[in-house]
């Protein structure tokens, strides 16, 4: 979760290029609200508790969810899409290690850059 | 001698207590940096003073008596443990991931899906203009 704090310090970077920002938990609507009032985050977390989403971009993580027994979790990834397509993406081999938000920022500027 | 022998053998409690600290410090604080979370380097620093104090421990403890050396044997056993607990956890556990070859490639089009947003408004994702940043994490524990 570490890494959405890192991207609403990059806010207005993603902002200035026209991006919108958003995350995908299997978390519940409540339990979201909890986490951008504790974070501060300035973008949506969406919620996504019966994992479509996450298995329509083919993350899911089966029967890893340490809260609920056998419950599926999404592995973390992080798409940016312009144009309407994915244009880049990184879905680490280590849950630990994830993309930095300059990392992810200079992507959205190479992914505008390239679609314009 | 006699001072020496009376004098506590710090070493052998501070060892185990910093290899917990070096341990528990990841999960409870590093682990929001990126700086010290992908290369956990500051713990393995820990870790290694928590050793290095352990076996230090060891050292002063041989030779004065029974207790106090299965008391270092012990202290320096815990701290190598945990130690080797973390190594397995960073090196080993978090690469417990199913293969990434199944994940929306790219150049493919937004999935059409809409999600609740954190106040309960539904978010289309085909329906954002300009570009979109999705991030995908396991959960807000």
């Amino acid at each position: 979760m570490s890494e959405l704090r890192g991207l609403q310090l990059r806010i207005d970077g993603f902002r200035e290029l026209g991006a919108e920002v958003m995350a995908v938990v299997i978390d519940p609507v409540e339990e979201n609200r909890k986490v951008v009032e504790r974070l501060g985050l300035d973008y949506p977390i969406l919620a996504d508790p019966d994992g479509r989403a996450i298995r329509a971009f083919g993350l899911l993580h089966a029967g890893a969810n340490p809260m609920v027994e056998g419950a599926d979790m999404a592995r973390p990834a992080t798409y940016v899409f312009a144009d309407g397509r994915a244009r880049w993406r990184d879905i680490t081999e280590n849950y630990r290690v994830r993309p930095g938000a300059d990392q992810v920022l200079e992507a959205v500027r190479e992914a505008v850059a390239d679609a314009s | 001698m006699n001072q020496a022998r009376t004098r506590w053998n710090w070493p052998v409690l501070l060892g185990p207590l910093l290899a917990l600290v070096g341990f528990a410090s990841y999960f409870t604080l590093f682990y929001w940096w990126p700086v010290v979370r992908d290369v956990p380097w500051l713990n393995y620093a820990l870790l290694v003073l928590a050793l290095a104090l352990s076996v230090r421990g060891l050292q002063h403890a041989l030779g004065r008596g029974a207790l106090r050396v299965s008391a270092a044997v012990l202290g320096t056993l815990f701290s190598f443990g945990v130690s080797a607990l973390f190594l397995w956890y960073v090196t080993a556990y978090s690469r417990n991931l199913p293969d990434a070859a199944s994940g929306l490639p790219l150049g493919a089009p937004v999935p059409a899906v809409t999600l609740q947003d954190h106040q309960g408004e539904p978010v289309d994702l085909r329906a954002i203009d300009g570009p979109l940043v999705l991030v995908f994490y396991r959960g807000f524990w």
